[in-house]
């Protein structure tokens, strides 16, 4: 019976708090807040700029990365599976390249270490842009202007490390800070509304925060999905944790991007990762929580990709 | 006529003392050194990876980056090992062992987080129905099932040994088996998906955690240091002995021009 009042002194803080209200951060919140891009050469951020726009980085020049990962709007598109060559769909919801440079691994199964190794894996494999990296260096060699270009950031004319290094570069720099809840972690009370606190609270109080922490929320550990029911499509059963960040104007969600709205992404979560059935109230809160982790890139707040 | 042999012995002596000073210098303590800064901070680290598991296991870091920081400063350590240790296989194959013990470390943590993750929640989320289930003002036959299984996953923080898994488990059968009041159906469905939970996470976790703090790469560490140390002794000894002869040839130098004239 003492073990049962033990265990019965600390439900409370599993329970749903309440809120009286607009609070600043306690001093260690479990997500942190998303810095500043680093500090790289103009040449290269440049230079890796322009190749993540050039269709030559793909089979037959009819892609590029910025076809599937669209930083005008939200780093990916809105499209459940992105095509490859043969027409078929690829195996894995595109995600948004925003904020790619903070997570630990890169992909939804968490296959690569760096963006360098992710870009290389990507453009050689067939289906995204079916090309390979020595094409692509003869292509870029055979142009006067991005060869000088080349020169300029790395003093040669393109080669794979050069290439690979260019792209990742740019896409270190590709970080959204700024958002209304980075800027209540940095201490402006009134940067989220009652509700938006009250949404977060639930996050932490539900559990969701115990994979979705860190500064990309989430990105940072790999998880089995479907602990308690089925979430998505069962395979692969160990995912990479995604970052949270910007996912109100991210979707379709999931890797196999079979929730179109937030909304069901939130409540299929609760249900498959933690055996809760949310009330529709606590779905809105938590939505209205996860809309507040919107960044912005070059000072313009990020928006939905159009379908 | 004498120009030509006297240049040539000055010559030669120029060269014999830019040898001597060279092989005096002992151009390799700067690698031992960068060498042995690293095996330092790698033992700091370690042993804050050490550190910071417990408090994610005590539930006091709710933020997996520092583990991810000190898994990869842990690899790029071994990595400036490996530049340092490049010119000596014995210690080349013995920073190859090192970066065996810290993928092994990182392979654990990565068990850790993702166990952890669902241990602190199933805690949480146990603590919570239990309490649901044991209100002050209840007096159904469900509390002493209730009690029961409260007691032993609270045995089962304490001491994961096999005895108290089972425990655990025949608690979580005897609640199963207890005619359910509607009203509760839904609560002890959730106690019992997360006892049992808990009752694979609980000893997972706790074994992932012994193997993490067992620091397998100390031994390993103190390998390659004992390694690095005698090597520099004896470069500094090479080097000792070079000082000398670089001393005695300045000195024999000094005679022969005093009393050559």
């Amino acid at each position: 019976m003492a073990s049962l009042l033990v265990i019965v002194a600390t439900a409370a803080a599993a329970s749903q708090p309440e809120i009286p209200g607009l609070q600043a951060p306690p001093d260690q919140e479990p997500i942190s807040s998303v810095p500043s891009p680093p500090p790289a050469d103009p040449f290269k951020l440049a230079l890796g700029e322009r190749l993540f726009a050039d269709p030559r980085l793909s089979r037959g020049g009819s892609r590029a990365c910025s076809s599937c990962h669209d930083v005008g709007t939200n780093g990916a598109d809105g499209n459940r599976h992105d095509k490859a060559f043969d027409g078929s769909d690829l195996p894995f919801n595109t995600t948004t390249v925003f904020n790619a440079a903070l997570s630990f691994r890169l992909g939804w199964e968490g296959g690569f270490r760096t963006l360098e190794a992710q870009a290389e894996a990507l453009l050689e494999n067939s289906g995204p842009m079916g090309t390979t990296i020595a094409e692509v260096v003869g292509k870029l060699s055979a142009d006067p202007k991005i060869t000088r270009q080349f020169g300029e950031a790395y003093g040669h004319s393109p080669d794979r490390a050069s290439l690979l290094d260019a792209i990742a570069t740019y896409e270190r720099s590709l970080l959204t800070p700024g958002s209304r809840f980075d800027h209540w972690l940095d201490g402006d009370a009134a940067s989220l509304s009652i509700e938006e606190q009250n949404g977060y609270q639930l996050f932490k109080s539900l559990g969701c925060v115990s994979c979705h922490q860190g500064v990309n929320v989430g990105g940072n550990l790999f998880q089995r999905q479907g602990i308690f029911h089925p979430l998505a499509s069962p395979k692969p059963e160990i995912l990479r944790v995604p970052s949270l960040r910007n996912v109100a104007i991210t979707p379709p969600y999931f890797h196999d991007g079979s929730a179109p709205t937030l909304d069901e992404a939130v409540r299929r979560m609760a249900a498959a990762q933690l055996d809760r059935a949310l009330s529709d109230h606590q779905v809105e809160a938590i939505v209205a929580f996860l809309s507040t982790l919107t960044g912005t890139y070059r000072g313009t707040s990020l928006v939905v990709a159009p379908q | 006529m004498k120009v030509m042999p006297a240049a040539a012995a000055v010559l030669l002596v120029l060269v014999l003392l830019t040898w001597l000073s060279f092989r005096a210098s002992n151009m390799d303590a700067e690698r031992f050194d960068r060498a042995l800064g690293a095996l330092d901070r790698f033992a700091m680290v370690e042993s804050a990876l050490q550190r910071d598991v417990l408090s994610a296991r005590a539930g006091m870091l709710r933020n997996y980056d520092p583990l991810v920081r000190e898994v990869t400063a842990l690899n790029e350590l071994v990595r400036r090992l490996r530049d340092a240790a490049s010119v000596d296989a014995e210690e080349v194959a013995a920073v190859d062992r090192l970066a065996a013990s810290v993928n092994r470390q990182e392979e654990l943590t990565e068990q850790f987080k993702s166990s952890n993750a669902l241990l602190q929640n199933s805690l949480s989320y146990f603590r919570l129905f239990t309490a649901r289930l044991s209100e002050a003002d209840r007096n159904d036959p469900l509390a002493p099932a209730v009690s029961a299984l409260a007691t032993a996953i609270l045995q089962l923080t304490l001491d994961t040994s096999s005895a108290a898994a089972r425990e655990v488990t025949e608690r979580l059968n005897g609640l199963a088996t207890q005619p359910l009041p509607p009203t509760d159906f839904d609560s002890v469905q959730a106690l019992l998906a997360h006892g049992s939970l808990l009752n694979d996470l609980l000893p997972t976790t706790d074994g992932v955690l012994k193997a993490l703090l067992d620091k397998p790469s100390k031994r390993r560490q103190e390998a390659i240091r004992t390694m690095l140390v005698a090597h520099q002794d004896v470069l500094r000894g090479t080097a000792q002995r070079y000082r000398l002869l670089l001393y005695a040839t300045h000195c024999f130098c000094s005679v022969f021009l005093s009393t050559s004239g």
